[in-house]
């Protein structure tokens, strides 16, 4: 999740990480679709996101960058 | 030391005629050889340096099926249909690279394990719960020998890699291969030609004194082929004593040095250990390669080949290195317009067939591996497109092991 914003490839990891949070109970539908919309866009912070599009990332693990 | 296997004549009065020509552009028999030779018979993928840290990967496709290697967290060799339990689409569509962690369809987003589990698919809350196994990545059979990683995408009549290649353990394994790194990618190039063309050439060393001068002038007619027995073959050349006459050849003599790690009689020694149905192990003091060919239509393949090397080399060994991967080139390049040739005959009226000398022997013997599988090769007339398949089948349970 802490992979830094704008690292190629890092947009995956940070899915890919979602994915297992959301598993875990952790993350939210929500977050973890945004971060499925952030996985091709590795400049893309999926909390960021979340600020500009009003989505609670309360239960996002940590900011990304 | 291993000791040297005795070279095999061939049996007297042998048939030396080839497959019929209608073999080399039938769409119906292309067809049986995808489903009952390539998917079926062990394939060389690629070295495990070509996939050295968890997660990289290297993705295989042959006659409509496509596989990834990859290596997994615990650092073994995993091996899955490329294929997303989704919709099927392609999960990885690199030809190599790196999976961070994890696996991850560029369709729709369902992201895997390394170990191939799911770990989720997108959108998880609009699906019931799914199990990770359940939905998890398909595997393929795979198997590591010396370094290299065979697949099998169907059950077949070989027996395992290592029992397959057995032979040659102790010979082979005096390479040190599973320590070699890669020169460069894997290298692939389409040719107009059909696939049994590329072996039918590089089945026989009766044409390297004709058309290859520099395999000649590196060992001469110290070059023997063992012909196809259960599935494998063995070539050897030993380098000659002469300077060489060709500026590669004459300083790859003078560069090449023994190994420390190779017992004195492969000092000098190029080999080859041919894998039924289309594939190659060579092995020179300075490096390991495996190339084989795959079919795209009735006259168009696909050739596809890595090459490795020790892993410590000093620059002595690194020219001769560079010397013998040009001697091979321009032969690769040599054997490219034999099999053109060789293959444009098989659409004559007026070619009657091949006439092989002794010295082509695994020709035959190769050929004879194909009819074992496929028992319409013997037809010498074409049968009709649509009879290919069923006539096959009725010839193969009149066969005595059926």
């Amino acid at each position: 999740m802490s992979t830094p914003v704008g690292q190629r490839g890092s947009g995956a990891v940070r899915y890919a990480a979602a994915m297992y949070f959301y598993r875990e109970g952790m993350m939210s539908a929500e977050m973890l679709e945004l971060y499925r919309r952030c996985c091709v866009l590795d400049g893309e912070d999926p909390v960021d996101l979340a600020g500009f599009e009003g989505v609670d990332p309360g239960s996002a693990v940590g900011k990304t960058s | 030391m291993a000791e040297k296997p005795a070279h095999q004549k061939p049996p007297e009065g042998w048939d030396r005629r080839g497959l019929p020509g209608w073999c080399y552009h039938s769409a119906a028999l292309l067809e049986l050889e995808k489903e009952e030779l390539f998917k079926t018979h062990w394939q060389i993928v690629c070295h495990v340096s070509d996939i050295p840290d968890p997660g990289s990967f290297i993705t295989f496709d042959l006659c409509g099926e496509r596989a990834i290697i990859i290596r997994g967290d615990d650092g073994g060799v995993n091996a899955f249909h490329n294929i997303c339990r989704h919709r099927g689409s392609r999960l990885v569509a690199k030809d190599k690279g790196v999976c961070q962690s994890a696996m991850i369809c560029p369709f729709h987003g369902w992201v895997y394990n390394l170990d191939g589990t799911l770990r989720g698919p997108a959108r998880p809350e609009s699906y019931p719960p799914m199990d990770k196994h359940e939905f998890g990545l398909r595997t393929v059979e795979h198997e590591v020998w010396n370094g290299l990683v065979f697949i099998r995408f169907k059950d077949g009549p070989q027996p395992a890699v290592s029992e397959l290649l057995g032979r040659f353990d102790e010979e082979a394994s005096a390479y040190q291969i599973p320590n070699h790194v890669p020169v460069d990618d894997i290298w692939t190039e389409e040719t107009p030609v059909n696939w049994k063309s590329i072996r039918d050439v590089d089945n026989e060393g009766y044409h390297v004194a004709m058309a290859h001068p520099a395999l000649q002038d590196l060992y001469g007619s110290s070059y023997v082929d063992d012909p196809f027995v259960d599935g494998v073959s063995r070539s050897e050349g030993v380098l000659t004593p002469s300077a060489g006459r060709r500026w590669a050849v004459r300083n790859y003599k003078k560069m090449s040095k023994p190994q420390p790690h190779l017992p004195e009689h492969l000092h000098r020694t190029w080999i080859y250990y041919g894998l039924f149905p289309n594939a190659v192990i060579a092995m020179t003091p300075e490096t390991t390669l495996f190339y084989q060919e795959f079919p795209i239509s009735t006259d168009r393949s696909l050739l596809r080949s890595g090459t490795y090397r020790n892993p410590d080399e000093d620059r002595q060994q690194r020219a001769a290195r560079y010397l013998a991967g040009r001697i091979d080139r321009e032969t690769v390049e040599e054997d490219i317009q034999l099999t053109i040739w060789s293959n444009e005959s098989m659409a004559s009226e007026f070619f009657e067939g091949f006439y092989l000398s002794d010295l082509e022997y695994g020709v035959r013997t190769h050929h004879d591996h194909l009819r074992a599988v496929l028992p319409v090769y013997a037809e010498e007339n074409a049968p009709a497109e649509d009879q290919v398949k069923s006539l096959n089948l009725s010839l193969a349970a009149t066969q005595p092991n059926a």
